[in-house]
């Protein structure tokens, strides 16, 4: 650790936040005795990343030192980027706090993640590189009508970026809340200000810097606590698992608070069963649908895209993929023992009791491998996976307000508006009030968005990138009739109804189906007073069932029996959370179609350069320093 | 915009027998390689739905749909590793085009 040495700098930079820390009223999971030593964690970690920030602002002059960093990251470098890009909050913390309390379920989920880098290998890092300069709109408008296509792929990417970006904040703030105390706001307006000062000032460079840094620190933390929780097994990697399904607390709680008592099996199998499928991941259909829009979306994600711009080849950019899935894989394969053996040795119920959704699964564990509750090592370590967890969010924030600055600025104001035409002042100025923008957009969508449940925008993301962008960048590609109307219907297509069918999905909030919710949850608390009318002993527990009951019927009556949804329905038109099942082969339908009902000659006529540069990368220098 | 003889230049290139063994090449090894992930990836919802059994059969102290899931890592790994290896030599029939 960097720490001694650099502790009176950190004091002074970590003060401003410790004065925030006092107003705050809720306290987390750290003790106050050693908030102090959190918040210098913190600080040291942020100092860092602002040292590096400043470093890469004194290299960089151009434009495209701004967006792609020159065009000159090594593949290692780049990979690791990738990984810090990619591996979000909510893989680190959701999916650990998943396993913790659902078991095999939240590895299925875990694995479309990583599988999702095989079509970007196969299909899209390397003609990007061959094709594109700064975004995704330049590979588009390669033989496509530049203006329309620019316009159009620029807005369908800001809308992935943006709904990406929003449950990353908010699910971050949540967090840092929970773990620090630090108000909601706050970690909110933290996360967009130390973004701004990473990608305005320092542009690709340090945002490639941090990334990297979030990368190697979230991989060796998560192997550090590997270790630790596989020691007193002696790594035997077989008896910490047979462990876990003879652990009589675990076996407990799959009975009890999984099965609800309901499913007759014995404590051994029910050990066997959180190991098996079906806990979580209910409806075959919705996982299949999540699935593709994973495994197609991220080929497709505006901030992925980029980062293969920054390499000086095709080569490096396969290269760069490589690392990024090794980098990954290991930190995914990392997370599933972490949320293991947060069921074994915190336990599903007291995981609960501190976050329903699972997400404080991994600081727990490691604040109980490092000792417990009371040791200076248990709450550092707690502190260091804070502030790992703090900058995972500022990363991926920070990669995809480039990205989606980059969309605006070099697509929408220089490209569609301007007709290309822009000197290099203009278009640095556009780079950074494009970022600027964007800043201002996602903590004021963070502020509004609290308490709100916007977990699933990340699907959603996801679904209109492979809905939208993926269909128009695969037959641009691949496909010689492909031309400015396939790529036009398409976008504008899939973003639409991949956004049209989530306002009409469970996913939004049904008031009706609430307000039964309360009835029914009324009448069976009903039963459970009638039957324990007679018993003394439960009185205490009557009398929580009887405020519950109370407020069952408030929140029914508070409902009016004509409630409707946001856009007026009093039930989901579809069962159906992800839409990518449909919204994916429309989109690829509307690009075909679109392109064979309109004619674009210039798109036919660049088919055979755009096919030969694809492929062997000539010409590509010119990409890189125009 | 291009000049007329640079199109020439594009499609000579294009209809030339090293390109297109190169595109075919390349269309082959990746499809491949993509239609065999996607099967791998797949069939855990194909078998959670449809055979339940197979994925709950007990190996060891875990079940077979753990072992699976777990093992999608590494057999995915080795899918990135071919098309890394095949296109060692993809890469340099596009060297032969550049010069």
């Amino acid at each position: 650790m960097t720490l001694p040495c650099k502790s009176w700098m950190t004091a002074v930079i970590a003060l401003p936040l410790a004065c925030g820390d006092a107003m705050a009223q809720s306290t987390g999971l750290v003790s106050s005795n050693f908030r102090g030593m959190t918040l210098l964690v913190f600080g040291a970690l942020i100092f860092l990343t602002l040292a590096i920030t400043y470093i890469a602002a004194r290299k960089n002059r151009t434009v495209g030192d701004f967006y792609t960093a020159g065009g000159g990251i090594g593949p290692l470098r780049n990979g690791l980027a990738i990984a810090g890009d990619y591996l979000s909050a909510a893989a680190f913390l959701g999916v650990s706090g998943l396993i913790a309390l659902y078991g095999y379920d939240g590895i299925a989920y875990l694995i479309g993640f990583f599988i999702a880098f095989i079509p970007v290998l196969l299909l899209v890092a390397e003609p990007c590189r061959n094709l594109g300069r700064y975004t995704l709109g330049d590979v588009l408008a390669f033989r496509n009508s530049f203006r329309p296509t620019k316009a159009v792929v620029a807005i369908s990417s800001i809308v992935v970026a943006v709904f990406y970006m929003v449950p990353q904040i908010v699910g971050g703030a949540v967090i840092i809340r929970a773990l620090i105390g630090v108000p909601y706001e706050y970690s909110v307006v933290a996360v967009g200000l130390l973004m701004l000062v990473y990608v305005m000032f320092g542009g690709m460079r340090a945002t490639t810097a941090v990334q990297v840094i979030k990368a190697v620190l979230l991989i060796s933390s998560c192997f550090v606590l590997v270790l630790l929780a596989w020691a007193p097994y002696g790594l035997n990697v077989p008896h910490f698992f047979s462990g876990l399904v003879h652990d009589p607390r675990l076996q407990q709680y799959v009975l009890h608070d999984l099965l609800k008592d309901a499913s007759g099996l014995s404590p051994q199998d029910a050990g066997a069963r959180f190991l098996q499928p079906g806990l979580y991941l209910k409806n075959p259909l919705e996982q299949l649908s999540l699935g593709l829009a994973l495994v197609l979306g991220t080929a497709a994600m505006p901030h992925i895209l980029m980062r293969f711009f920054t390499v000086p080849n095709a080569v490096s950019a396969r290269r760069s993929v490589l690392w990024a899935m090794l980098a990954i894989g290991v930190c995914h394969l990392l997370i599933v023992v972490i949320g293991f053996a947060a069921a074994f040795y915190i336990g599903g119920q007291s995981i609960i009791q501190l976050d329903k959704g699972g997400n404080l699964a991994a600081p727990m564990l490691a604040q109980y491998l490092g000792g417990g509750a009371n040791s200076v090592l248990g709450n550092f370590m707690l502190a260091f996976v804070a502030a790992i967890s703090f900058a995972t969010i500022v990363a991926v924030v920070a990669g995809l307000t480039l990205a989606a600055a980059s969309s605006l600025a070099h697509d929408v104001y220089v490209g569609a508006i301007r007709g290309g035409q822009a000197s290099e002042v203009q278009q640095a100025r556009a780079a950074r009030i494009a970022t600027l923008l964007m800043a201002i957009v996602c903590v004021t969508a963070g502020i509004y968005a609290k308490g709100q449940n916007v977990a699933q925008l990340v699907g959603l993301g996801y679904a209109v990138a492979a809905s939208a962008n993926l269909p128009a960048l695969l037959l641009t590609l691949y496909w010689k009739r492909c031309n400015t109307g396939g790529v036009v219907a398409g976008v504008v297509g899939g973003t639409l109804l991949s956004i049209a069918m989530v306002l009409v999905s469970p996913n939004m909030s049904y008031p009706l189906q609430q307000k039964n919710e309360a009835l029914h949850n009324a009448v069976l608390l009903q039963e459970k007073l009638q039957r324990s009318a007679n018993d003394n002993n439960a009185a205490q527990q009557r009398a929580a069932w009887q405020a519950e009951l109370s407020k069952s019927f408030a929140v029914a009556n508070a409902i009016p029996a004509d409630a409707t949804s946001l856009v007026g329905l009093r039930a989901p038109l579809i069962n159906l959370r992800n839409p990518g099942l449909i919204s994916i082969p429309v989109g690829f339908l509307l690009v075909i179609l679109g392109s064979l009902l309109y004619r674009d000659k210039r798109a036919l006529e660049r088919w055979e350069e755009l096919a030969v540069r694809r492929e062997t990368g000539i010409g590509v220098e010119q990409a890189v320093a125009h | 915009m291009h000049s007329d003889p640079q199109a020439q230049t594009w499609s000579a290139i294009y209809h030339s027998q090293q390109f297109h063994m190169l595109a075919a090449k390349r269309r082959k090894i990746a499809w491949l390689l993509l239609a065999l992930s996607l099967l791998s990836y797949f069939s855990i919802p194909f078998l959670t739905s449809f055979f339940p059994a197979v994925m709950a059969a007990k190996i060891g102290a875990v079940s077979f749909g753990l072992l699976w899931g777990v093992l999608q890592y590494p057999l995915i790994g080795l899918i990135a590793l071919c098309y890394a290896v095949g296109m060692r030599h993809i890469d340099q029939l596009a060297n032969n085009i550049k010069r």
